[in-house]
């Protein structure tokens, strides 16, 4: 079948094709995987017409360069600052149409880490246990199961329907990453009961720090005064969200890539419709957060389920 | 004799908690491997079960759904039926040729024990193991079973990259890597022959339970094995 493509003439770190994710894999230790900021890729996907969890490119930390050889409806979101089309300046969390011989240039938005490029049509991808998501580790996903590199080529198949162009985000989806010390919602962990009482009631006080140790796999985060009883627990199972305790502050956060068990006591776990949040916060941001029950969580993704409907094509 | 988990399984000893939206853990703390092997099986018919990791004391439950009562998916795990003659499906053996020549933590381990090579890797051989989870990494095979006189202290630095097929000690436990990863536990040995296969179903042939014996060979014999593309 004759297919589109693209060269990638400036690549990024960690830079790899994502979707939803690998499902009925965590019995063989296999991550879930798919993109950090889920909703930034649901929302490019949106954007130009795909479904939600089609396959994307995920972007990090700096700036990338493409050279489309065909046409295409493109659409950037997530931590992106600019589109520079032949050195043309556009909005991102738009639909965009490039041309055969267009370069296009993303330009990283500093106070945010992952963003998005989805493409109209159907992105060719190695699938493996039904997703094409990137994990280098054990080769699956992505081309070749590595992350994408200069001088690779991308290939797409266009699908039938039309194209809105105009098509925009709302503003109220178009994330600022501007707030100080942004709220992540958390769920009380399986050993939420190991905190000693004056962590327990200082919980939603506490300044969380991101260190610069963070990756697909987890953030590291210190939050001072968070301590437990007891810093070890039989192998058990963890899931991408889980915040395990490691020591006095030491903090874990389980990302996309994670283990699928963990010897730590599991304190408590992102929300799901947070999760995506926490990925886009920098190295040494602060962070607080706030205790929700499970109703106010699945009302939380209910919400964004709503969104994604109202995007509908 | 067909008996649901709550009658076959004293039900006081059955609790459960959230884990996530989509996951809860299944606490079983005095049932035996088998035991926990045979249920793990019949989790396996839940409605909308996205997968399970089977632990030592505990068994978590991911759902493509989110849960909105888990008291009810707590009761209809209960409900599940077990049979109770046959402790799950029959043992397996595995026999697993291991190069001890490519243990680069080898010698260490045995200045650490005070032991002859020849005898470590006669005793290590000597003993029979089985797989108590599988997890942390793809493929990755916590064995049950190393002598507790084997037991040596993980590395002060993990290493970046330990070899595809690596036997390892860490702590009381043993292992092996199915996968090139970092890891932190003493390599002593390493098997020529692939444990993990992304493009097989499934990509494990090794499940809990499992019985695995090691068998010494030669770099020789490795060689002409030797799965591995490094």
């Amino acid at each position: 079948m004759p297919t589109n493509s693209l060269t990638i003439l400036k690549a990024c770190p960690a830079m790899s094709l994502q979707d939803a994710g690998r499902r009925g894999v965590a019995a063989w230790g296999i991550p879930s995987g798919g993109a950090m900021d889920h909703q930034a890729m649901q929302l490019a996907n949106r954007l130009v017409g795909n479904e939600p969890n089609a396959a994307v490119i995920e972007m990090a930390l700096i700036d990338v360069t493409l050279l489309f050889h065909h046409e295409a409806y493109i659409a950037c979101t997530g931590a992106v600052q600019a589109i520079m089309i032949n050195e043309q300046t556009h909005l991102p969390n738009h639909c965009l149409n490039v041309q055969a011989l267009d370069v296009v240039q993303i330009k990283v938005h500093p106070k945010a880490n992952f963003y998005y490029l989805a493409i109209a049509g159907n992105l060719q991808a190695k699938r493996d246990f039904g997703s094409c998501s990137t994990y280098p580790l054990a080769r699956l996903g992505g081309l070749d199961g590595t992350y994408l590199k200069k001088g690779d080529v991308l290939h797409w198949e266009v699908s039938a329907q039309k194209i809105k162009q105009s098509k925009v985000l709302a503003p109220h989806l178009i994330p600022l990453y501007d707030a100080a010390s942004p709220i992540i919602r958390v769920l009380k962990g399986p050993e939420f009961e190991r905190l000693t009482e004056a962590s327990k009631q200082q919980l939603e006080s506490l300044e969380l720090y991101l260190s610069t140790d963070c990756n697909r796999m987890a953030y590291r985060a210190l939050a001072k005064g968070m301590e437990a009883s007891d810093y070890q627990i039989t192998s058990s199972m963890v899931v991408p969200g889980s915040i395990q305790l490691s020591g006095p502050g030491q903090c874990t956060i389980l990302m996309r890539d994670a283990q699928t068990s963990g010897g730590y006591p599991r304190i408590l776990q992102v929300i799901a419709a947070d999760l995506a949040r926490l990925a886009q916060l920098k190295p040494n941001q602060s962070f607080k957060l706030r205790l929700v029950d499970l109703a106010e969580a699945h009302q939380a993704n209910s919400y964004w389920e709503g969104v994604l409907n109202s995007l509908r094509p | 004799m067909a008996l649901d988990l709550r009658r076959a399984y004293n039900q006081a000893d059955l609790s459960w908690s959230m884990l996530s939206e989509q996951a809860m853990l299944l606490y079983l703390p005095k049932a035996r491997r088998s035991a926990i092997q045979q249920i793990n099986q019949v989790l396996q018919g839940l409605a909308d079960l996205d997968s399970t990791v089977a632990a030592y004391d505990s068994i978590g439950l991911l759902f493509t759904k989110p849960i909105i009562q888990p008291e009810l998916v707590f009761e209809s795990i209960l409900n599940l039926t077990l049979d109770v003659r046959v402790s799950g499906k029959p043992t397996t053996l595995h026999t697993i040729p291991i190069c001890f020549e490519l243990g680069p933590d080898l010698e260490s381990v045995c200045a650490h024990l005070k032991l002859e090579k020849a005898d470590f890797i006669h005793r290590y051989c000597d003993n029979k193991y089985e797989v108590a989870m599988c997890g942390f990494l793809p493929g990755f095979l916590y064995l049950d079973g190393l002598a507790p006189e084997f037991a040596v202290p993980r590395l002060t630095q993990a290493r970046k990259q330990v070899p595809a097929g690596s036997i390892a000690i860490g702590g009381t436990q043993t292992g092996l890597y199915s996968l090139p990863s970092p890891g932190g536990w003493q390599l002593i040995a390493r098997t020529p022959v692939s444990c993990f296969d992304a493009q097989a179903q499934p990509p494990m042939k090794k499940a809990i339970g499992d019985k695995i014996r090691f068998e010494a060979i030669s770099p020789a014999q490795f060689n002409a094995l030797n799965t591995h593309a490094d």
